[in-house]
C-alpha cells in the first residue's frame, strides 16, 4: 500500500519531485534503512566495499582456522590445535557479524547526517595479530633451545 | 527481448527496468551512455561501479579458497563436508550471477546520484559466512 503511492506521485508530475520511489525495496530493505534521505551513492558503495573488505577479513580467518585444523597434524597437541582453529573460526564469524552491524550503522548515520560509528574491530584484530605472531616467535625460539 | 534482460541481469529484471524508465529524473543527474544496448557506462572520476564489483569478485575468490580448505576434511569427515564446499561455492556462483546486473545498477545509481543500499546480498553473505564457520567449530569439535 505504502509504496504504491508514491507511483501515482511519480505519474502525475514526473521530472520535479526527488527520486525517492524505489520499488525494488522490499520489506528488510524498508526495516533496515527507513527514514532519512538518500546518501551520496559514491559513500553507499565504499560502504559495501569496505564490508566486503572485513567479510574477506573474516574469510581469510576462517581458511587460517580450517588449516589450522587440518594440514598442521602433529605440531601441536590435539586440544591446542583445535582450540587454536575453533578460536580462529569464532573470530571469523564475530568479524562476519560485527563487519554486517557496521555496515547498517554507517549507513543509517549517512541517511541521517550523523558522524560515522567508530571502527573498534580494527584494532583488536590488530592487537590479536600481534598477539599470534608474538606467540609463534616464542614457541619457535623455545623449540630452538631445547 | 524480456527473457534476454532476464537472462542478463538476473533476478525481478522487468520490474526493475520498467521502475527505471517511469522515474523522473532530477534535473542534475546525468544520463548514461549506452555503448550498447545492455551496458551503461557515465562520467566517474572514482571508477566506483567498478571498484565495487571487482570487491565482490575478489570476495568470490575468497569464497573459492574456503570452499577448497574444507574439501581437505574429506578424508577425516567425510561426505558431510561437501555441505558447507557446496554452501561456498553456491554463495561465490550467486555473486557471480549477480555482477552484471550490480554493475548495471550501479552505473546507473552513479547517475541517478542515488544507489540503492544492497542489504539483501549484504544480509545473505553475512549469513553465509557465520553458517560456514559454526560449521567449521562444529566439524573441530565432533
Amino acid at each position: 500500500m505504502s509504496d504504491q503511492q508514491p507511483e501515482a506521485t511519480n505519474t502525475a508530475d514526473s521530472g520535479t519531485t526527488p527520486v525517492e520511489y524505489d520499488p525494488n525495496r522490499n520489506r528488510l530493505v524498508r526495516k533496515v534503512l527507513s527514514g532519512g534521505r538518500e546518501p551520496d551513492p559514491r559513500f553507499s558503495l565504499a560502504n559495501e566495499r569496505t564490508f566486503l573488505a572485513w567479510i574477506r577479513t573474516s574469510l581469510a580467518l576462517l581458511a587460517g582456522g580450517i588449516a589450522v585444523e587440518a594440514f598442521t597434524g602433529d605440531l601441536f597437541s590435539p586440544v591446542v590445535r583445535k582450540l587454536l582453529g575453533s578460536s580462529l573460526l569464532i573470530l571469523g564469524a564475530a568479524i562476519a557479524a560485527s563487519a554486517a552491524c557496521r555496515w547498517v550503522k554507517i549507513e543509517r548515520a549517512m541517511r541521517q547526517d550523523r558522524p560515522l560509528p567508530i571502527a573498534y574491530w580494527g584494532p583488536v584484530l590488530a592487537l590479536l595479530a600481534a598477539a599470534a605472531g608474538l606467540s609463534v616467535m616464542i614457541t619457535l625460539w623455545i623449540q630452538g633451545l631445547a | 527481448m524480456k527473457r534476454r534482460i532476464r537472462r542478463l541481469y538476473g533476478f525481478r529484471p522487468v520490474r526493475m527496468l520498467t521502475a527505471r524508465w517511469r522515474q523522473p529524473q532530477r534535473s542534475t543527474a546525468r544520463r548514461p551512455i549506452w555503448v550498447s544496448l545492455n551496458i551503461p557506462i557515465v562520467e566517474d572520476p572514482g571508477l566506483q561501479p567498478e571498484r565495487t564489483t571487482m570487491s565482490w569478485h575478489r570476495t568470490t575468490l575468497a569464497l573459492t579458497v574456503v570452499a577448497l580448505m574444507f574439501f581437505r576434511w574429506y578424508e577425516v569427515h567425510g561426505p558431510i563436508v561437501l555441505l558447507p564446499v557446496v554452501l561456498t561455492l553456491l554463495g561465490g556462483f550467486g555473486i557471480q550471477y549477480s555482477q552484471r546486473r550490480r554493475y548495471y545498477l550501479q552505473v546507473l545509481g552513479i547517475a541517478r546520484e542515488k544507489v540503492r543500499a544492497d542489504v539483501v546480498a549484504v544480509a545473505w553473505l553475512t549469513g553465509l559466512v557465520v553458517l560456514v564457520a559454526a560449521g567449521g567449530i562444529v566439524a573441530i569439535w565432533v
